[in-house]
C-alpha cells in the first residue's frame, strides 16, 4: 500500500500546538546493543530533542535472538532500525513495513586486506582465500564480483568466523569487516602494518544500512507521531556531528559497561557513513532502493517482486526539510 | 557629612572627572578603530581568498580540459575501452595512457588522474592502482563530466577515507558523446594551504572552508581531524550557508569570541570562514586602557590629597566662630570676636559683634514697660461704673415689649441681643436659646439671607421708610414660616444696633396660594370646563372650552344657552332635567361648534348647591372622544376580519396563556381534534401528544418563552387517539403586556412522505458515490502498482542489460516506460479529478491573495524558466477550499506559461465585485483558442493539441471547472487564435454565502 499523508503531514505542520497537546511513548527497537552506533537517537533523547515533540522514548537494544522484524510486525514497537535488505525481505513476505530514512548510507561492510599482500584491487582477489559472512554481505560481495566480471569460482571462499586470527596469520588474504564496529579492533591487532580497505560502495553495489523503519499502518495513522519522531531523531542525528564528544556523553548514558574511547573512535568511524557530504542526513534515493530490491530478488531472497516505490517514503523527510529551507 | 569632607570629595569629583571621561573616549574610540580595521582586514580576506580558490580550481579544471582534448588521449581511451581486458591492444592503450598522459599531469593539487567507462563509470585506469576498478556510475562528477567539464561538491569517500573534490571532463571525438570522462580529485590539504595562507598581522586568524552541510572541508587552525569528521555550529557557519557574505561577531568552533568573516562561493558550493580572535583584535586596546587605569589611579590619589588640605584648611575660621556663638549663648554678653582681615568669615564676627552690643541694650529698658501697665488697670475700673447705669435703663424697656402680641428683637453685632416672648412663640425657641446665641440669619430661610443682609444694612444706615421685609423664617422645628420684619438703627449700650417686629404671616400667605391653584387648575384644565346658571345660561368658560368649541372670547360663549352648543338642540332640555333629578349626568353627546361643524363630546355635569342647599347653578367638564370613539368601531372591525382569517386558516390556531390554557382557538382545532370548544378550553396543550412527541412540544414551548419562537414536528392526537404528523410554529407575542404563545399547526402527512421518498434516492446516491469512490481507489492503488512495477523493472532492464540490448530495444524500452508514466499521470489526473467532490476539505473562509502566493510558489521555476510576469488586482476573502483554489490558480496560470507565444507570457488577474458574486478573470498573450473548441476544453481529457506540441493529459481546464461549480461559480472562456486568452470564473461574496 503506498502511504499518502503529505496532507496530514502539512496540517501537523501549521497546527504543531495540536500535535504536542498530549505526551506520546514510543519504543524503538534498536538494531543492535546499545552503543556508538545509535549515538544520534542519544544525542536527540539527551538534549531533549523528543521531549520538545511531546514524545516519551524508549530504546530497546537488539542483540543474538531478537528478531527486530517480528517485533514491530506485532506492534509491539513503534519504531525499528534495521537493514535496509531485512526491511526488502520482510515486506516481500507481506509484513507492510516502510522506510522512512536511512540513517547509514553507505554500508560499514568492507573488504580488508594487508597492504603488502599483493592484493591491489578486487581483480587480484582470483586465486586468494577470502573469509566472508553468509547472508546479505554475501550477496553485496557475489555482486561486486559480479561488476567486475570476476567468477566466484576463481576464489577460494571461506565464512567468516567472526574471528581475525586466521587473517592475522596469513591463512587469510582477504576478510570482511565492518568499518565502524570489527575493523576498530582489527586495527588495534595489526598495529603499524597497513591495511587495504575495498568498499562494495566503490563497486556499483550501493546497499543502505541502518534505515528506519515504521509500520504502515502508523505512518498512516499518525502522521504527525511519525513526523515529529523524525524531526527529533535527525536532529539528535545532526547534533552528534556537530559535538561528538558530547554525542558520546549521551552514548555513555545507556552504554555503561563499553569503552569510552573506543565508543569515540566508533562514533568517528561512523561520521562519513552518516553523512558523506551529499544530500541531507537521512535521505535516500530510488534508484539505490531499486538496486537493493532488484539484487534481493536475483538471489531468491524476495519470495516475489515487490512495488519498491512503497517501500519508501521521503514525504517525512521532505517534510523536516521543508521546515527548515 | 561634615562640610570639610563633602568639599573634599567636591574636589576629587572636579579633578577627576574630565581625565575619566576623556580616558574612556580614548579607549572606546581607539578599540572601535580596531575592531572596524579587523573587520575590514577580514572582509578583504575573504574576497581575496574566494578568488585564489576559483582561480586555482579553474586552473585545475583547464589543465584536465586540455588534456581530456588531445587526440592521442581520445584515440588510447577508445582502444582502452573496445579491446578485452589483459589483450595486448588493452595493455599498450592502458601503459601509454598512464605513463604519457595521466602520471605526467600529477601536478600539485592534482592527484588520481582517472579514465572511466562513459557508460558503466567504471574506472578504467588511474594513477592511483588502488582506485582501478571502481564505479562512479552514480556521482555527480561522472553523470555531468560525460557531458563538460565538472567541479562536484566536496564528498567523502571512505575507500580514500578522506573528503574529496572532483573534477571530470568528457574524453569525445568532436561533438559527438563522450567515449570516456577524465577525471582527478583535488589535493585538500593543498587547498587547505592555500586558504591558509595569509600575510595578516593576527597570530591568531583562522581561515577555513566547510561544504553545503557545515563539515570541514579543510581543517582549521586549532582542530584536528576536523575535515568530514566534524559539523560546524556556529553562527559564522548559519549565516554562510544561507548564502550570505558579511562580518560579524560570534564564538568559534572552540566557543571563543572572533571576529569571523563569512563567504559563500556559489560556484563551488563551498563557504569560506575568516575568523580571529578578538582578545587579539583589542590586544592593543586593553594596553593603552592598563596605562590609563595606573594614570588615572596616582592622579586620584594625588587630588584626594591636595582636597584633604584644601578642605580642612578653609573650614578651620567657621569653627572658631561657631565657638564665638556658643559663647553668646551661654550669656556672655561682652564676648567680642577677633576679626582678621576681610573675608566672609570676617564679615560675620563683625555681624555677631554687633547682635551682641543690641542685646545688652535692649535689657536695659524691661523696667519702664512695667510701670506702663500698672496705669492702665485704674482706667479699666472706671468704664465698669458707666456700664452699671445703662443696665438699669434697660430693664423699663422689657416690661413694655413682654406683653406685646408682635416679636420683638434687638440685634447687634450680627447677633440677637434682646427678644422678647412673642418672638420666641414665633420662631419655637427657648429665650436662653436665643440671645446672644443666634443671629437673625439662623432664622432665615437660606435663600433669603442675602436680601436679610442687605435689608439689615440699609437700616443700619439710618435709610427713611423701608417697607416691612417679607421672607421665609425658619422655625427651631426646622418648619419655614413666612415673615414680615420692620427694623430701625439705634444706639444700644453706646453701639449701633436693630430694633425691629416681626409678624407671622404663614396663614394668610397659605390661603392666597390654595386659591391661586384652584383657578389654575380650573383655567389650565385640558377639560373643557363651563358653568351656568339655574337657567342653563352659560356665565363661565376656561381656554380649552373656547377652544374645543371654537371661539376666541370669554364673550362670545358666555350669556348663550347650553342649546347653543348642542347639535340636538332638544337634548339640551333633557340634559338640564336629568341635572335637576339626578344632581349629576355623564354621558357622550354631539357638541356643536360655533362654525357649525360637530364633534363627539363625553361630558360630566353637577349641580352646584349653596350652604343652605339651594340651586346656585351647573358645572360642566367636557373631552372631545371623536378619535377614540372612532378607534373603537376600527377596533371592532378589524377583529371581524382576523377572526374569518384564523377560521379560514388550513391548520389549526392557537392562543395559549404562559399557564397552559388555550384562550383562543379556531374551528379547525375543534374538527382536527373532534373535541368541543368547552373541552379545548380545558384542555392543556401537552394533551394532545404522547410518547417522546410531549418532551419535544415541551421544550418547543420552553424555547418560545425563552427565545421568542420555535417549530416543531409531532404527531398530534385526536379524540380516537389517531395520530398525524403536524409541524407546529410558535411565537411569543405580548398583548396587553401578558405574554401568549400564538401559533398555527400544518398537516404536514404528504411532506412526510415526499422526505421519505428524498431520503431514499439520498441514501441511493451515497451508495453510488461510495461506489464511484471506491471504483477511484481502485484505480489509484491496483492499477497503479502493477504500473510502477512496468516502469521500475524495465528501467532496471535497460541498465542491467544496457550493454547487451541494441539501438531498438533501447527506444522500445523508452517507449515502454514513457507509456506506463504517462498512464500513471493520468490515472492520477482521473483520481484528483473525481476527488473534488468526495475529498474536498470543508470550506472556510480564506484570502484569495495568499492562495494564489502559493500557486505561484508551486509554479517558480516555470514562472522563471519562461520569464513570465504574473501580475494581479487585490483579490477578495472568500468561503472555499484553499488547496482547490490553488489548484485552480495553479492550472489556469500553468495552461497559460505552456501555451505561451513568442513573446514572454505575461498573466494578469482582474477582480470585479458584482452584486452577489466576485468575477476574477486569468488573462494571458499565449497562443489563444479557436472559438469552435471554447466547449470542448473543460471536458475532460479532451485536448486541442498532441502530445508533443504541448505534454499533458488534458485535465487541467476539466478540474479547473469542477473546482469552481464545487464553490458555488461558473467558469467561461474568451479567446481567439493568437489573441491570448482570458478564463473568467466567478466566486460566491463572503456575506452572500453567510446569509
Amino acid at each position: 500500500m503506498r502511504i499518502r499523508v503529505s496532507p496530514l503531514i502539512l496540517l501537523v505542520i501549521l497546527v504543531p500546538s495540536l500535535a504536542m497537546a498530549a505526551i506520546d511513548e514510543v519504543t524503538v527497537q534498536l538494531k543492535w546493543i546499545h552503543q556508538a552506533q545509535f549515538a544520534g537517537f542519544y544525542t536527540a533523547d539527551r538534549e531533549g530533542s523528543y521531549q520538545r515533540e511531546g514524545i516519551d522514548v524508549t530504546f530497546l537494544p537488539g542483540g543474538v535472538g531478537i528478531d527486530v522484524v517480528s517485533g514491530i510486525s506485532r506492534g509491539d514497537v513503534d519504531f525499528a532500525v534495521m537493514g535496509a535488505d531485512s526491511m526488502l525481505v520482510a515486506r516481500s513476505r507481506g509484513i507492510p513495513l516502510i522506510a522512512i530514512a536511512t540513517l547509514y548510507r553507505i554500508n560499514p561492510f568492507v573488504l580488508v586486506a594487508f597492504a603488502d599482500s599483493g592484493i591491489h584491487s578486487p581483480y587480484d582477489f582470483v586465486g586468494r582465500t577470502v573469509a566472508i559472512t553468509e547472508g546479505y554481505n554475501h550477496i553485496q560481495f557475489e555482486m561486486m564480483m559480479n561488476q567486475l566480471d570476476i567468477g566466484m569460482t576463481s576464489i577460494n571462499i571461506i565464512p567468516y568466523t567472526y574471528d581475525d586470527t586466521a587473517f592475522l596469520q596469513g591463512d587469510v588474504d582477504v576478510t570482511v569487516s565492518f568499518a565502524a564496529g570489527s575493523l576498530l579492533s582489527l586495527r588495534q591487532k595489526t598495529g603499524d602494518r597497513p591495511l587495504r580497505l575495498f568498499w562494495p560502495d566503490d563497486f556499483g553495489v550501493h546497499f543502505y544500512a541502518d534505515t528506519l523503519v515504521v509500520h504502515e499502518q502508523l505512518a498512516a495513522d499518525r502522521p504527525d507521531l511519525v513526523l515529529r519522531f523524525l524531526r527529533a531523531t535527525l536532529a539528535g542525528h545532526l547534533r552528534a556531528l556537530q559535538e561528538p564528544e558530547s554525542a558520546i556523553d549521551a552514548t555513555m548514558d545507556y552504554a555503561h559497561l563499553q569503552d569510552r574511547s573506543l565508543q569515540y573512535e566508533m562514533l568517528r568511524a561512523s561520521i562519513p557513513l552518516i553523512h558523506t557530504g551529499y544530500d541531507r542526513i537521512g535521505w535516500m534515493r530510488p534508484e539505490v532502493w531499486l538496486d537493493m530490491a532488484a539484487l534481493l530478488f536475483d538471489h531468491d531472497l524476495l519470495t516475489e517482486p515487490i512495488d519498491v516505490d512503497a517501500a519508501f517514503t521521503l514525504d517525512f523527510l521532505k517534510a523536516v526539510y521543508e521546515e527548515d529551507d | 557629612m561634615r562640610f570639610w569632607i563633602r568639599l573634599t570629595l567636591l574636589f576629587v569629583l572636579v579633578g577627576l572627572f574630565p581625565l575619566l571621561l576623556l580616558g574612556l573616549f580614548s579607549y572606546r574610540g581607539g578599540k572601535d578603530a580596531l575592531i572596524e580595521e579587523a573587520r575590514s582586514h577580514a572582509l578583504s580576506i575573504s574576497v581575496l581568498k574566494e578568488d585564489a580558490l576559483l582561480e586555482w580550481m579553474e586552473g585545475n579544471a583547464a589543465l584536465l580540459e586540455s588534456v581530456a582534448a588531445r587526440p592521442l588521449v581520445v584515440r588510447l581511451t577508445e582502444q582502452l575501452i573496445h579491446a578485452k581486458r589483459g589483450s595486448d591492444a588493452w595493455e599498450t592503450a592502458y601503459q601509454e595512457l598512464l605513463s604519457d598522459h595521466l602520471l605526467p599531469n600529477r601536478l600539485s593539487g592534482i592527484k588520481d588522474l582517472s579514465i572511466l567507462h562513459p557508460a558503466t563509470g567504471q574506472v578504467l585506469t588511474s594513477t592511483n592502482p588502488v582506485v582501478e576498478g571502481t564505479f562512479r556510475e552514480s556521482e555527480p562528477f561522472f553523470l555531468h563530466g560525460r557531458e563538460q567539464v565538472f567541479i562536484d561538491q566536496p564528498r567523502y569517500y571512505v575507500s580514500q577515507e578522506r573528503l574529496q573534490i572532483h573534477i571530470a571532463a568528457p574524453i569525445r571525438l568532436s561533438e559527438a558523446a563522450a567515449i570516456g570522462v577524465l577525471t582527478c580529485h583535488l589535493d585538500l590539504e593543498e587547498l587547505g594551504r592555500i586558504v591558509r595562507l595569509t600575510s595578516g598581522s593576527h597570530t591568531s586568524q583562522d581561515i577555513y572552508l566547510i561544504n553545503l552541510s557545515a563539515m570541514f572541508v579543510t581543517e582549521p587552525k586549532f582542530g584536528k581531524g576536523f575535515v568530514a569528521h566534524r559539523m560546524l555550529n556556529t553562527v559564522g557557519a548559519d549565516r554562510v550557508l544561507a548564502r550570505e557574505r558579511g562580518v560579524e561577531v560570534y564564538d568559534d568552533y572552540r566557543g571563543i569570541a572572533v571576529i569571523g568573516a563569512f563567504r559563500w562561493i556559489e560556484s563551488l558550493s563551498l563557504g569560506l570562514l575568516v575568523e580571529t580572535d578578538w582578545v587579539e583584535v583589542v590586544q592593543p586596546i586593553r594596553r593603552l586602557a592598563n596605562v590609563l587605569i595606573a594614570g588615572g589611579a596616582f592622579m586620584g590619589v594625588l587630588v584626594l590629597l591636595v582636597a584633604v588640605v584644601f578642605g580642612r584648611s578653609s573650614v578651620r575660621p567657621i569653627h572658631r566662630f561657631i565657638a564665638g556663638t556658643a559663647e553668646v549663648g551661654r550669656g556672655n554678653l561682652n564676648f567680642r570676636f577677633p576679626i582678621r582681615g576681610h573675608g566672609e568669615v570676617a564679615q560675620l564676627g563683625l555681624s555677631l559683634n554687633h547682635m551682641t552690643e543690641n542685646l545688652e541694650a535692649i535689657t536695659t529698658s524691661r523696667d519702664a514697660l512695667n510701670r506702663e501697665v500698672r496705669a492702665r488697670t485704674a482706667a479699666e475700673a472706671r468704664l465698669q461704673e458707666t456700664v452699671s447705669a445703662l443696665r438699669a435703663s434697660e430693664t423699663q424697656f422689657r416690661l413694655l415689649t413682654d406683653a406685646s402680641p408682635v416679636g420683638v428683637f434687638i440685634f447687634q453685632d450680627m447677633i440677637l441681643k434682646y427678644v422678647n416672648p412673642a418672638f420666641e412663640i414665633i420662631f419655637g425657641y427657648r429665650p436662653d436659646e436665643l440671645v446672644d446665641r443666634l443671629s437673625l440669619m439662623d432664622l432665615t430661610h437660606p435663600d433669603n439671607r442675602q436680601h436679610a443682609h442687605e435689608y439689615i444694612s440699609h437700616c443700619l444706615a439710618g435709610t427713611k421708610d423701608l417697607p416691612p421685609f417679607s421672607y421665609t423664617g425658619v422655625r427651631k422645628d426646622g418648619d419655614s414660616i413666612f415673615c414680615e420684619a420692620l427694623a430701625t438703627s439705634i444706639d444700644y449700650n453706646g453701639a449701633p444696633a436693630l430694633l425691629g417686629t416681626i409678624v407671622d404671616v404663614t396663614w394668610r400667605r397659605q390661603a392666597e396660594t390654595e386659591l391661586r391653584l384652584k383657578n389654575r387648575v380650573y383655567e389650565g384644565s385640558i377639560a373643557a370646563n363651563s358653568i351656568m346658571d339655574v337657567d342653563g345660561v352659560i356665565r363661565h368658560v376656561n381656554p380649552s372650552f373656547l377652544r374645543l368649541w371654537g371661539y376666541e372670547r370669554d364673550e362670545e360663549a358666555v350669556g348663550k344657552p347650553i342649546s347653543a352648543f348642542l347639535a340636538d338642540s332638544d337634548e339640551a332640555t333633557s340634559f338640564l332635567n336629568s341635572l335637576q333629578e339626578e344632581g349629576e349626568w355623564t354621558g357622550d353627546f354631539t357638541a356643536l361648534r360655533q362654525d357649525g361643524s360637530t364633534f363627539i363630546s363625553n361630558g360630566h355635569a353637577s349641580v352646584i348647591l349653596s350652604d343652605a342647599n339651594e340651586l346656585l347653578g351647573y358645572q360642566s367638564a367636557n373631552l372631545d372622544v371623536t378619535e377614540q370613539r372612532l378607534a373603537t368601531t376600527r377596533l371592532r372591525r378589524a377583529k371581524e376580519i382576523t377572526d374569518s382569517i384564523i377560521e379560514s386558516l388550513p391548520g389549526v390556531f392557537y392562543q395559549i396563556s404562559k399557564e397552559g390554557r388555550f384562550i383562543r382557538w379556531n374551528g379547525t382545532l375543534e374538527h382536527v381534534t373532534g373535541y368541543s370548544s368547552d373541552e379545548i378550553s380545558k384542555m392543556h396543550p401537552l394533551d394532545f401528544f404522547r410518547d417522546e412527541d410531549v418532551d419535544n412540544i415541551e421544550e418547543a414551548i420552553r424555547r418560545v418563552y425563552t427565545h421568542g419562537r420555535a417549530e416543531a414536528v409531532a404527531g398530534f392526537i385526536n379524540r380516537w387517539q389517531e395520530s398525524t404528523p403536524y409541524l407546529f410554529t410558535g411565537a411569543l407575542r405580548t398583548i396587553d403586556e401578558v405574554p401568549y404563545l400564538i401559533g398555527m399547526g400544518t398537516d404536514i402527512s404528504e411532506l412526510k412522505e415526499i422526505e421519505l421518498q428524498l431520503r431514499r434516492s439520498m441514501d441511493e446516491l451515497t451508495r453510488s458515490n461510495q461506489d464511484l469512490e471506491q471504483f477511484a481507489y481502485v484505480a489509484s492503488h491496483d492499477l497503479q502498482e502493477p504500473l510502477r512495477m512496468v516502469a521500475s523493472y524495465t528501467q532496471l532492464l535497460e541498465k542491467r542489460y544496457k550493454e547487451q540490448l541494441d539501438e531498438d530495444a533501447r527506444d522500445f524500452i523508452h517507449y515502454a516506460v514513457d507509456g506506463a508514466n504517462r498512464m500513471q499521470r493520468l490515472i492520477n489526473d482521473l483520481l484528483t479529478y473525481s476527488r473534488v467532490q468526495t475529498r474536498g476539505r470543508p470550506f472556510d473562509v480564506l484570502d484569495l491573495n495568499r492562495a494564489l502566493g502559493i500557486a505561484r510558489a508551486n509554479l517558480a521555476s516555470a514562472i522563471n524558466d519562461s520569464s513570465s510576469v504574473v501580475t494581479h488586482d487585490e483579490l477578495p476573502s472568500v468561503y472555499g477550499d484553499e488547496s482547490q483554489l490553488v489548484s485552480l490558480f495553479q492550472n489556469l496560470i500553468s495552461n497559460a506559461i505552456k501555451f505561451r507565444g513568442e513573446h514572454p507570457p505575461r498573466i494578469h488577474l482582474h477582480t470585479d465585485e458584482g452584486a452577489d458574486m466576485w468575477k476574477i478573470s486569468v488573462a494571458d498573450n499565449g497562443i489563444g483558442i479557436h472559438p469552435d473548441f471554447h466547449d470542448r476544453i473543460f471536458e475532460i481529457f479532451q485536448r486541442l493539441h498532441t502530445r508533443s506540441e504541448y505534454p499533458g493529459t488534458g485535465i487541467g481546464l476539466a478540474l479547473c471547472r469542477r473546482i469552481v461549480e464545487r464553490h458555488g461559480g461558473n467558469i467561461t472562456v474568451e479567446s481567439s487564435e493568437g489573441q491570448g486568452t482570458t478564463f473568467r470564473f466567478t466566486l460566491p461574496k463572503l456575506d452572500k454565502e453567510a446569509s
